[in-house]
């Protein structure tokens, strides 16, 4: 029983199989696009194009990395996001040692789960609606004759320490690493190993200091470090709840980007590149590891 | 009929088959003898087409099928698993290979029912893979196999994860049904007993040589097939 | 002591989860909240019942989100899932990886300043195929990392099995493949569709304004200070998220992007 009465269709419906199409979509869709992209952005900075070009230059550079504006947001970026990252992993240990012994029931599930259905739009909203000086605590201030009026509530939001925005990445991030960390404290048995430790001698707080913490970030390792680098490149958040000066990196690049004079798209560009190199370094040292991103 | 001439694979460096030549008549049943890593697995593939980066050439029927993508050669691969789908009954899995040809549904009807029947699985038809013993689950693996009609079968040590009755039972089976049918055959296995057993004809693969022997006797008589050592170590007890 | 100081915790914790749902579920009935009220003033169910019979912006909003984001999700899915296959079994997997991470972990309005001026050359901006295309950049690469944890030895060799039975290449991911990895295509599926539906910072770069998703109303009910309908259309966009929640939460982990 022959397959196909046409040898030359059967060849060529094999020649053109799903994943030779999954392949020739593949560049197309991702490494073309992001590198003409990045090719484009390089010239621009370079003068080489644009509706300004006046030639090749290294001139844009220069003034770039001399501008304290743009490297104080670059630099802002990087703090936001350390910040907003050591904030949230230290909650979420906290809250793993307390929750640990209540995995698996069915309530915890649900509640645990529950923030990661809000999306960031959402999350800033909230957060504004609840830390402005006209927000919600401050009315609870009030209300409880510690405060006289609006105006002496501290500033939180778009505040020059980025208070507001960290408290957002925190809320958005911190249950997201609990939920992680609790699989991460099932899955590598951390309680046997603990038991194991006790027997040996070690005392509570010295397993969880010297087994659970260390094993927790192990794991989950390069989640982390995913996190930081969508904490550093976020948008929506910084939007809404950032000071004017400085800007967060992302939200500084478009505001350059489309400003009426045109003359400040090199240092969009110059800005976004800064960016890329160091997500390249932070993902070339990541994919040195056996493992690759997040097991959750 | 299958015909091998001067097959060589490397894998990376290493060689994994040397100038294999082989065949085997219409009808009958060639065992490959030979141990783990001896490249048993890599010939099968490659008469499958599963593995077309090779040097020889490969007849069937004195056509030429070395460059033929797997579906377009009618051979047929039963492994250790018998790796059924999952999302399939019994039922469907039998008729899987008249159904990508776009059988009739009476004719695959009847063609299936016909094979369930002879397999002895009659009442299992609905059930799912996973409701199956190890040996029923080789039998449906057998008459998912036997439904194209394959002009080859290539058996990859089919019965080596069944317990011994059910290994027995599925021998006698295969040996009952491949005469039946006339079914040209490769069994590959690093069983001694069983090759002897299951082949017309039998081979030996050791470090990616292939030797084809004229007889079985030749086989048993060769120091290299390891026969008569064993033969004499239970006579010594 | 130790566990009742644990029970307050519990309880802090949960009281803080559900605390944005009430107060944004109460804000969206509410007529006034002036300082220093802690509730409303005036409560009404105004934005509901217009919600309800069609408010007209909203509505054209959600109903652009919802087709737009069904077919990114189909698209990358389907196209994501017959690439990771070419990937995993790639030789030089690794490296197709990387090239796949990059775009996936990159700021998503950053990557769209990127493209931007490609998307202006070829007349993109400002439609919704231009749109379109954007989140298909964000979310075809997170399909292929999803997808290319099915693949496996066991897959590989259900392929093998199917094909010498006479199934061609298409044939054996219609009829093999594809049901195989039913799971982790639906998954995949919903992912993508979340990218797509709560991408904001790509959208408003490509859209130029002109496409108006739920999330980019959203975030302009906000800075127009409309706060009662921004908690009301927030409960739109919580849809989605909020089934997952309810039938698949454990998935609502892979939910990275789109988000920041």
């Amino acid at each position: 029983m022959k397959t196909s009465d046409n040898r030359w269709s059967g060849k060529f419906r094999s020649y053109i199989s799903p994943e030779r199409l999954g392949a020739a979509l593949w560049p197309v869709l991702t490494v073309v696009p992001l590198l003409a992209g990045i090719g484009y952005a390089v010239l621009y900075s370079l003068g080489g194009v644009g509706l300004l070009s006046e030639g090749w230059t290294l001139q844009h550079w220069r003034e770039a990395l001399t501008d304290l504006h743009l490297l104080k947001s670059f630099a802002y970026s990087i703090y936001v996001g350390i910040l907003s990252i050591v904030t949230s992993i230290s909650l979420a240990l906290c809250g793993t040692l307390v929750f640990r012994s209540q995995v698996g029931r069915r309530w915890t599930g649900m509640l645990l789960y529950a923030p990661l259905a809000i999306p960031s739009v959402v999350t800033a909203f909230f957060v504004y609606e609840i830390f402005a000086q006209s927000g919600w605590l401050s009315r609870v201030l009030h209300q409880l004759g510690l405060l006289g009026s609006a105006d002496q509530f501290p500033i939180l939001i778009q505040d020059p320490w980025a208070i507001g925005i960290i408290t957002a990445h925190v809320a958005m991030a911190a249950p997201f690493f609990l939920i992680l960390f609790l699989n991460t404290y099932q899955n590598e048995q951390i309680d046997e190993l603990r038991r194991v430790a006790s027997t040996l001698g070690a005392g509570s707080l010295e397993s969880d200091w010297k087994i659970t913490i260390p094993v927790l970030f192990h794991r989950s390792y390069p989640t982390i470090v995913l996190y930081f680098i969508f904490a550093v490149g976020s948008y929506e958040i910084p939007l809404l709840l950032g000071a004017s000066s400085p800007q967060m990196l992302a939200v500084n690049v478009v505001r350059n980007l489309q400003r009426f004079s045109l003359d400040t798209i090199p240092h969009a560009y110059i800005l976004a590149l800064l960016y890329v190199v160091v997500v390249i370094g932070i993902l070339w040292a990541l994919l040195r590891r056996k493992k690759l991103f997040y097991e959750a | 009929m299958l015909k091998l001439e001067g097959i060589s694979f490397t894998y990376g460096e290493a060689p994994v088959l040397e100038e294999v030549d082989l065949r085997v008549d219409q009808g009958d049943t060639l065992s490959i003898q030979g141990v783990s890593g001896s490249g048993k697995t890599t010939l099968l593939k490659l008469v499958a087409g599963l593995e077309r980066e090779h040097k020889g050439r490969v007849y069937l029927d004195d056509e030429e099928i070395t460059t033929r993508v797997p579906e377009d050669r009618n051979v047929v691969y039963l492994s250790q698993e018998a790796l059924l789908f999952p999302h399939l009954s019994v039922f469907e899995n039998i008729a899987f290979g008249l159904t990508v040809r776009k059988v009739e549904k009476e004719k695959l009807q009847a063609q299936v029912q016909g094979l369930i029947r002879r397999l002895g699985l009659e009442g299992l038809s609905d059930r799912s893979p996973e409701q199956l013993s190890g040996g029923q689950k080789q039998r449906v693996a057998f008459g998912r196999a036997l439904i194209v009609n394959p002009d080859l079968l290539l058996l990859d040590e089919p019965f080596a994860s069944l317990d011994r009755s059910t290994r027995e039972q599925m021998q006698q089976l295969f040996k009952e049904v491949v005469h039946e049918w006339g079914i040209t055959s490769l069994f590959v296995t690093h069983n001694v007993k069983e090759a002897i057993m299951m082949g017309d004809h039998i081979a030996l693969l050791k470090d990616g040589r292939l030797h084809q022997y004229e007889s079985m006797q030749a086989f048993i008589d060769d120091p290299q097939s390891g026969v008569k050592e064993e033969k004499s170590f239970w006579e010594s007890l | 002591m130790k566990s009742r100081f644990k029970k307050i915790l519990i309880l802090a914790t949960a009281a803080l989860y559900g605390f944005p749902f009430l107060y944004m579920g109460l804000m969206s009935f509410a007529r006034r909240w002036t300082y220093p009220s802690v509730l409303p003033d005036l409560l009404t169910i105004e934005h509901w019942r217009q919600l309800v019979v069609g408010q007209i912006e909203i509505s054209y909003s959600f109903l652009l989100s919802v087709v737009l984001s069904l077919s990114v999700a189909a698209t990358a899915t389907i196209g994501g899932f017959i690439t990771s296959k070419y990937i995993a079994e790639h030789r030089r997997s690794r490296w197709l990886l990387l090239g796949t991470y990059f775009p996936f972990i990159l700021s998503p309005v950053i990557y769209a300043a990127f493209i931007y001026y490609y998307f202006v050359w070829m007349d993109l901006t400002g439609h919704v195929a231009g749109v379109f295309i954007g989140h298909l950049l964000l979310a075809y690469p997170y399909a292929i990392i999803l997808c290319t944890g099915f693949w496996s030895r066991r897959s590989r060799k259900m392929e093998e099995v199917a094909r010498t039975l006479g199934s061609g290449p298409w044939t054996t991911f219609a009829r093999v493949l594809i049901p195989l990895a039913r799971g982790i295509l639906l998954m995949t599926f919903f992912q993508t569709f979340l990218i797509s539906w709560f991408e904001y910072g790509l959208t408003t770069l490509l859209g130029i304004g002109k496409i108006q998703t739920l999330t980019l109303l959203v975030y302009q009910f906000i800075t127009e200070a409309n706060i009662y309908y921004a908690a009301l259309s927030s409960f739109l966009l919580l849809l989605p998220p909020l089934i997952l929640l309810l039938f698949q939460r454990r998935w609502l982990l892979y939910k990275v992007k789109g988000e920041w």
